[in-house]
């Protein structure tokens, strides 16, 4: 059955309604403009995976915060200020990436710190592995009978064969 | 009648601690009827949960909204396909259809190893009934799915909205698969340390049934995206969510084991490494339950709070006491049997690679625990979102992707730089062609031009082992070129297989790159408006209402024109769901392999013009295309050879014979295998 109106609708058309008083200044702020705001910030309706504010759709959250995002840069307002609007009202949890400062710095250098601490561990075993080693015999009959694939010619093919036959019927 | 189920779980709780007894008994006397009666337990705990799932899906059938799950997590006007899925879409049947997966999993190990293996399969046996057990000990005192209403509402509360989507409806399940599953290579790890049987006759026989569960993890984390990029509306299919990346980060940890487990096959080094890394993957499906169920973290696709958690944390707890234990018990026995002769080898690339999927793995970790950490020690809730992620993961897995193409130039021991020099040209040469074609098609962006570049070495690098495996081949046996492709796909299909599995890779990694050239619009349209976005034409026509049981639709009709020639007619919508007072979006997508139309209709006003979010997406069919091949690919890679199934029968024949009997110790004929 095809209805005109229906509870959503009107909670949509109330949400897409613009506010009077902002309404010129508003109109000049671009859809961009607002999402370049929005992106610094995540949706916090519940019902989303904090999902980016410039991207989420919900009518219960994202889509009146950013009406009041287009009318605070229609207002004047810069970026960072309006950022901080959000901070004061919803807490630090409304920035898509920590804080700057201590938090942000904790969560860069930790992920850093453990790579770099994985490259020492692997460079320390390649290095005691090789280090264990005999000096390897590179007469060409070794070479021939290893499972060093050089990837050429004829041992390349008898290698082919063993992997083959090794690992297949 | 739900009693029944309720009954059949306290049984099977009992069976599962029989099956324990049995089996370790079994195996300390060398007691073979011993340990054929546990093995037969196993398969009885599968029958008492088949009876338990049976039970509860009943209830869900036949609407018996006593039972407070199916009151919960069901109602009358859901169509059938999602009353039918309500069996996992909430925690308490969620967590017993997990122990039926489990018990599955179990029956599989326990039927196709009657004869192989037979030193480890007790302790194999009584490992996963351990994990059974502590289902069943869930199910029954913190997490019951029988638990009764003192009255009987007259209709449900459905499930959420977002979840009934087709894609939802298999995506647990295929997740499910890969987070259980990942205990029988555990057990199979415990079961060679317990037993001392430290060759490497486990590892084969994890490194099988380690690549099922690593398939449906990827398979459902994809179908996960899936579903969110149709379901969610904000164009995207991957957000960095806490629960996806639970399920992401065991699939990464058990990439890396895939990997690392050929140098122990080939040259009996990482012994100890791969036991800790089957540990770790374990860990991983262990923790992300954990997550996902105890209420940690806050995710639109977590359960409610619950009281799991403190169970979860104990479990966790005792099982890496232990598995550390004997790893530290059973180290003299896990020296390498070789050295590393060059640096120049596939080896070392091999363990860069597990270097880089363990780093990605941490970030992620990293970033999933850090609003927690926070709230813990500081009391500030922060959020770490998407661009957080992106920016660590991003750099990583370009060093991924290179790792992709180059390991496979790199020979096993050493490759000289002859070799390697005449090996690299043809995928470098790839790699520039791929660039340049990249920066031509698209703006400039520099990770989006590196990753598209390495996509260009890696199929440089994939096809040139193909095409050198094919030439070898035809000047062998003579095989057409063609011929010899579908040889060595059958013979190999572990190496080779493998290699698809990588070209799978590259198509994701194509994909994922074309995020990088989105572009998104919002504009408000009056019936009739004609708008330009990108190359496309976009015409809003009509816009209707509807009312659908449970639920009113709104839908809007736009035609959709490539300069002027007509494409098709997209009907985005957005639905009220009445029980749950929800609004969700529907999205329209007009898909090809350039790119993707993507439009949400955000909202209308009364005049009838209405509000527009529009993404061209390029390259997404990539990422369904590699998801595809990757499943394929996966399965084919698996798949037991002619010589599998010769060893099995090798196997059958020698235990049949009274000769060949076991006793504590002994290495059964599978060990040779």
């Amino acid at each position: 059955m095809v209805r005109l109106l229906t509870p959503w609708f009107l909670a949509l058309a109330v949400a897409l309604a613009p506010t009077p008083p902002t309404q010129a200044a508003q109109e000049s702020v671009t859809p961009e403009q607002i999402k370049k705001v929005a992106s610094d910030l995540v949706c916090l309706c519940g019902s989303c995976p904090r999902e980016s504010l410039s991207t989420c759709m919900c009518t219960a959250f994202a889509v009146p915060q950013r009406e009041v995002i287009g009318r605070a840069l229609g207002a004047g307002q810069g970026r960072e200020q309006i950022v901080q609007e959000f901070v004061d009202r919803f807490g630090m949890m409304v920035l898509a990436e920590p804080p700057p400062g201590g938090y942000r710095l904790v969560s860069w250098l930790t992920p850093t710190a453990i790579l770099l601490v994985g490259i020492i561990v692997v460079r320390s075993v390649l290095v005691s592995w090789r280090r264990r080693t005999p000096e390897p015999e590179t007469t060409t009959a070794a070479a021939a009978t290893s499972d060093a694939d050089d990837h050429t010619g004829s041992s390349y093919d008898e290698q082919l064969k063993r992997d083959l036959d090794a690992y297949d019927d | 009648m739900i009693d029944v189920g309720y009954f059949a779980l306290c049984l099977a709780l009992a069976m599962a601690g029989y099956a324990i007894f049995a089996s370790i008994l079994g195996a300390r006397r060398g007691d073979e009827g011993l340990i054929r009666s546990g093995e037969n337990s196993v398969l009885v705990v599968f029958g008492l949960l088949s009876v338990s799932v049976g039970t509860l899906w009943y209830a869900i059938l036949t609407h018996d909204f006593q039972v407070q799950y199916v009151y919960e997590n069901s109602n009358l006007s859901m169509p059938t396909q999602y009353v039918v899925a309500s069996l996992w879409g909430g925690q308490n049947g969620s967590v017993l259809f997990w122990g039926w997966m489990l018990s599955l999993y179990s029956v599989g190990v326990v039927l196709f190893n009657r004869y192989r293996y037979r030193p480890l399969m007790p302790y194999v046996v009584s490992g996963l009934a351990t994990y059974s057990f502590f289902f069943c000990l869930l199910n029954l005192f913190v997490a019951d799915p029988f638990q009764q209403l003192p009255f009987s509402p007259a209709d449900g509360r459905g499930l959420n909205p977002i979840l009934q989507h087709p894609y939802m409806a298999i995506h647990p399940p295929m997740l499910y698969a890969g987070m259980v599953g990942m205990s029988v290579p555990f057990a199979f790890a415990m079961a060679a340390l317990m037993s001392g049987q430290l060759d490497n006759t486990w590892l084969r026989a994890a490194r099988r049934w380690l690549l099922i569960p690593w398939t449906f993890l990827g398979a459902g984390n994809l179908l996960g995206g899936a579903w969110a990029y149709l379901e969610l509306g904000w164009g995207g299919y991957w957000g960095w969510d806490p629960v996806e990346n639970a399920s992401f980060m065991p699939w990464l940890a058990a990439t890396a084991l895939l990997h690392s487990m050929m140098i122990q096959e080939r040259k009996g080094m990482l012994k100890v490494w791969n036991m800790v890394l089957v540990f770790f993957t374990y860990g991983m499906t262990v923790f992300g339950t954990f997550l996902t169920r105890s209420g940690v973290v806050s995710s639109v696709h977590s359960f409610a709070q619950s009281d799991l958690g403190p169970f979860f944390v104990v479990f966790m707890s005792v099982t890496a006491l232990i598995a550390i234990g004997l790893l530290v018990f059973r180290l003299p026995q896990l020296k390498s049997e070789n050295q590393l002769e060059s640096f120049a080898s596939r080896e070392t690339a091999f363990l860069l690679n597990n270097w880089i999927l363990l780093g990605i793995l941490f970030a992620v970790l990293w970033g999933t625990l850090f609003p927690v950490l926070s709230e813990a020690f500081t009391g500030d809730k922060i959020t770490v979102g998407a661009p957080f992620f992106n920016s660590v993961i991003t750099p990583l897995s370009m060093g991924l992707l290179l790792l992709t193409g180059a390991g496979p130039l790199f020979a096993w021991r050493r490759t000289s730089a002859a070799s390697l020099k005449r090996d690299f040209a043809v995928p470098i040469a790839a790699t520039i062609v791929a660039g340049v074609a990249a920066a031509t098609l698209y703006e400039l962006h520099t990770y989006a031009i590196i990753s598209l570049s390495l996509c260009g070495f890696v199929a440089g690098s994939v096809g040139l082992e193909f095409y050198r495996a094919m030439g070898s081949r035809h000047r062998s046996t003579g095989e057409s070129h063609l011929r010899a492709l579908g040889s060595l796909l059958a013979k190999s299909k572990r190496r080779y297989g493998g290699y698809v599995v990588h070209v799978a890779i590259l198509l994701l990694f194509v994909g994922f790159t074309g995020q990088a050239f989105s572009i998104d619009k919002e504009m408000v349209l009056s019936y009739g408006e004609t708008k330009r976005i990108g190359h496309y034409e976009l015409t809003y026509e009509t816009l209707a209402h509807s009312e659908e049981p449970g639920m009113s639709i709104s839908a809007a009709a736009l035609s959709l024109h490539h300069r002027g020639e007509f494409l098709c007619t997209l009907v985005p919508e957005r639905r009220f769901y009445h029980s749950s007072e929800q609004n969700t979006t529907e999205v329209a997508i007009y898909s090809t392999f350039r790119e993707d139309f993507y439009l949400i209709l955000v909202g209308s006003a009364e005049d009838g013009s209405a509000k527009f979010q529009i993404y061209i997406n390029p390259l997404v069919n990539w990422v369904w295309t590699g998801g595809i091949l990757f499943v394929l690919s996966s399965i084919w890679t698996m798949w037991p050879t002619r010589r599998d199934r010769k060893l099995a029968a090798a196997d059958r024949a020698s235990l049949r014979d009274p000769a060949v009997a076991i006793r504590p110790g002994s290495v059964g004929p599978a060990a040779t295998a």
